[in-house]
């Protein structure tokens, strides 16, 4: 049997390099620009510590937990004769996944921070679980039908360019912010893996062509649901986000 | 620091359970997968529970703060060659560290690419300028619509001439450059940036930075398979 902890000093490993030089570029600027008092420096740094430390239990619950039963779904379903309860489960899990992400919860308090109130964090949340979860859906959709990425790939950012057109100005920037959040490790890792274990079982279908680009196709989900969701803001229209 | 812990633990909770429920579900009607396999699910979705919440927790006390102090000092020595080279660095050295790149460029040979450090490269260059474009942006007021509409517009007519597989890693590669520290960093840096700049919104000007960034390794990536 697999130990739960093999691995983990590796993740340790990888995760620390990107810490230490975001660390390090923030000491730079403490050191010519910011001269922050010590104990103020210290609390931050403890708090990057506990980050990491959490980062990499996080990294090594998705490779132990979430990527082999992921992988089983996949593999299960696809045997099915009617493969596309796929779609249903993709629609499922894409929606659960995006409510565990921890850096989508982030940003929708970023989010609700910087419009004081106006963009509430559950909104944003609710939203990107539903257009996540549809999204999903398709890229099962297209795993198990074997449609070709650019079909779905290009129809999506021509109507997420018609969309700038109409949408609140709010709401472009966090609209395209989300598009690359929503798709966190715990999202690459589960929906990945359901596509890629059934790309592999289904016939005439193949892993490495029709497993990747799904998260190109997640990628759409936010851009285009937040912008819908601003022309639902647009009736009321934002206070107090202007500042100065 | 126990009280940010103690919200953080019930955010993650709340946030996974869910899905640890609804995969123990599907585990006893459908899957019926090995119990070793079960043992390790069980172990590891309480290992990403604690993770969350240290994470969560860290992630407030720590980065958010930093990349605040920072976004809100770069544009106050009127130097713009200090937010273009201050950018640049940070773009560069934040992607080609991310673990999910390494997974990238591996992918990338199993494709069939050769030089898997220079499509590191590749994709930290594309993600250093379109940050770097992203803060320059907010100093002139450049609309992040015709911005976004360029950099995302330019992409969509590469992947009309490249090869079907390179167009799937391109478009997957966007999100794996943003690594999980990299986001928060990115985030709290582009709404310390405008905090300080007046007649700024924080919600069209402070956020965009992660969006714009991420388009840079999906035109390197298609640049590539488009003419080489």
């Amino acid at each position: 049997m697999v130990s739960p902890f093999e691995g983990l000093s590796g993740i340790f490993g990888d995760v620390a390099i990107p810490v230490v030089l975001l660390v390090l570029f923030f000491m730079v600027f403490q050191f010519m620009f910011l001269k922050r008092p010590f104990k103020q420096v210290s609390i931050l740094l403890r708090g990057v510590l506990l980050a990491y430390i959490g980062l990499v239990l996080f990294l090594q619950g998705i490779n132990v937990a979430f990527l082999p039963m992921a992988n089983e779904i996949g593999v299960t379903f696809g045997h099915y004769v009617d493969y596309w309860v796929l779609i249903p489960i993709g629609f499922l899990l894409g929606s659960l996944v995006t409510i565990a992400e921890p850096q989508v919860k982030v940003l929708c308090q970023q989010i609700e921070k910087a419009s004081s109130g106006y963009i509430k964090a559950h909104i944003m949340q609710y939203t990107l679980c539903i257009g996540v979860g549809l999204f999903a859906a398709l890229a099962m959709a297209r795993t198990v039908f074997g449609i070709p990425l650019l079909y779905i790939l290009v129809p999506g950012y021509i109507i997420a360019f018609l969309l700038l057109f109409f949408s609140d100005k709010n709401f472009v920037a966090i609209a395209f912010d989300s598009g690359s959040i929503a798709t966190g490790p715990l999202t690459v890792a589960l929906i990945v893996s359901i596509a890629t274990g059934a790309a592999a079982v289904i016939e005439g279908s193949n892993p490495l062509v029709d497993g990747f680009g799904t998260i190109g196709i997640i990628t759409l989900a936010p851009i285009i649901s937040i912008q819908i969701i601003s022309l639902l803001y647009r009736i009321k229209p934002p206070q107090g986000d202007e500042k100065k | 620091m126990l009280l940010e812990l103690k919200k953080a633990a019930i955010e993650a909770i709340t946030s996974i359970l869910p899905l640890v429920i609804v995969i123990l579900i599907l585990q006893f009607t459908v899957l019926h997968a090995p119990p070793e396999l079960l043992w390790n699910y069980l172990i590891g979705a309480a290992m990403a529970i604690v993770g969350v919440t240290l994470f969560l927790a860290g992630v407030r006390i720590g980065i958010l703060p930093m990349g605040r102090d920072v976004g809100a000092e770069l544009p106050q020595h009127e130097s713009l060659l200090l937010i273009i080279v201050s950018a640049v660095i940070f773009g560069f050295v934040v992607t080609v560290t991310e673990p999910g790149v390494m997974v990238l460029s591996e992918l990338f040979v199993q494709l069939g690419g050769d030089g898997g450090t220079v499509m590191v490269i590749v994709v930290a260059v594309g993600m250093a300028i379109l940050f770097m474009a992203a803060l320059v942006r907010i100093i002139f007021g450049f609309p992040i619509r015709y911005l976004l509409m360029a950099v995302y517009g330019i992409a969509v007519i590469l992947a009309l001439f490249a090869p079907p597989e390179y167009v799937a890693l391109a478009f997957d590669s966007g999100s794996a450059a943003a690594g999980s520290f990299t986001v928060p960093m990115m985030l709290a840096l582009g709404l310390g940036f405008v905090s300080v700049l007046a007649r700024r919104s924080s919600l069209s000007d402070g956020f965009g930075l992660v969006g714009l960034a991420c388009a840079g390794p999906i035109i390197g990536i298609l640049c590539w398979g488009v003419f080489f």
